[in-house]
């Protein structure tokens, strides 16, 4: 089995890599599953936000399973309700979706070797939870294309189908779901993210960009678009470039002063 | 039915930003300083993401976020991460948290 799983490309289809590609499969499947149970609450209440705010319930679900996005049915339903044109509502989705492209580019090494058609489906379901469980598992390592695809699949086809399920639930309770559950629904999905923020902070540079991109983001809270959060990773990120550069030059001095010791 | 094209074009523009990144140079490495900035890029957004979401639970910031269960149960999620490194325990005991104080 270590042999097979050594080689850096086994996506010829022996029968021997079926085994393999379940196991990671399953493995992104239980990477996800936290994020799973948190979403579920949120995707009733889309559903059912939806199909108050004026959508039919084929329409909700269309959105939900098109677009793939929380925040962009939420916004969508808002700008509905206030009538906007269509030219402001896609141009909101795209500025919404300056995150994934974020994301996008940082997986861009990670995916380079796989195929086409695996890139479609991989881009398609690319999502806030996945980013975070995908670059957490394949951080430091060369894994081979089909661990990381099958990985990959397991993570965002497993919260898809859940999310579209739930959506379908919330649908059809409506709004009596809205008057039940009150606020805080989505604290678990909260918590899952302050809980990974936590785990960010390994050194002092992580420090430095999490409190620069945290602090410029609750500052920018009031840009529209979601543009907050563009701006804080921006500093955030800017943060850690000024840090790096500042800071290893003492370091390399240390080294020097070191070596000259010994 | 125009409802429908919307959702389509809606669904077009969710998807190209995630895609074409992929698709684009595909075939050139990026420079190290590039790689480098990437490799900073998450911390950057959860921060960017959460440091919002815990903070304005209400409207306004004002001195009764130090008692609104939201930032308390947030409170708590971070602390125990950094103490246990453990996302599934922390992460649910925060939402314990939450639920308690919901309740008071």
């Amino acid at each position: 089995m270590e042999s097979v799983a050594a080689k850096p490309d086994d996506s010829s289809g022996q029968p021997l890599n079926s085994e393999l590609r379940q196991k990671h499969f399953l493995d992104g499947v239980k990477a996800m599953s936290p994020f799973i149970l948190s979403a579920i609450p949120m995707a009733m209440i889309a559903g059912a936000l939806g199909v108050t705010s004026g959508l039919t319930g084929l329409q909700t679900l269309l959105l939900a399973m098109l677009a793939n996005s929380g925040t962009i049915q939420f916004v969508v339903y808002m700008m509905l309700q206030e009538s906007a044109s269509w030219t402001v509502v896609l141009l909101t989705v795209l500025t919404l979706s300056l995150r994934m492209m974020i994301y996008s580019i940082v997986l861009r090494d990670k995916v380079n070797d796989i195929s086409p058609g695996w890139k479609l489906v991989m881009g398609f379901g690319l999502i806030d939870a996945l980013f975070f469980i995908f670059v957490e598992k394949f951080k430091d390592k060369d894994a081979p294309v089909t661990a990381r695809q099958w990985f990959y699949l397991g993570g965002s086809f497993s919260i898809y189908g859940a999310w579209t399920a739930a959506t379908v639930v919330g649908i059809l309770v409506g709004s009596a779901l809205l008057e039940w559950a009150g606020s805080g629904v989505d604290f678990p999905m909260t918590a899952l993210f302050v809980a990974m923020l936590a785990s960010c902070l390994v050194d002092r540079k992580a420090y430095c960009i999490v409190s620069v991109a945290g602090l410029t983001a609750i500052l920018a809270h009031h840009a529209p678009y979601g543009l907050g959060t563009i701006l804080g990773t921006v500093a955030g990120v800017a943060a850690g470039v000024l840090y790096s550069r500042w800071v290893p030059v003492k370091n390399a001095e240390a080294v020097v002063e070191e070596v000259k010791e010994s | 039915m125009d409802i429908y094209i919307l959702i389509a074009l809606i669904a077009v523009c969710a998807f190209l930003p995630r895609y074409l990144p992929w698709v684009v140079w595909a075939g050139k490495p990026l420079p190290p300083k590039v790689e480098n900035i990437l490799r900073m890029t998450p911390a950057a957004v959860i921060a960017a993401l959460v440091a919002p979401a815990v903070v304005f639970v209400e409207k306004e910031v004002s001195l009764s976020l130090l008692t609104h269960p939201y930032f308390l149960a947030s409170v708590a999620t971070f602390a125990l991460m950094l103490f246990t490194k453990r996302l599934i325990l922390s992460s649910s005991l925060g939402v314990a948290v939450f639920v308690l104080l919901k309740m008071l």
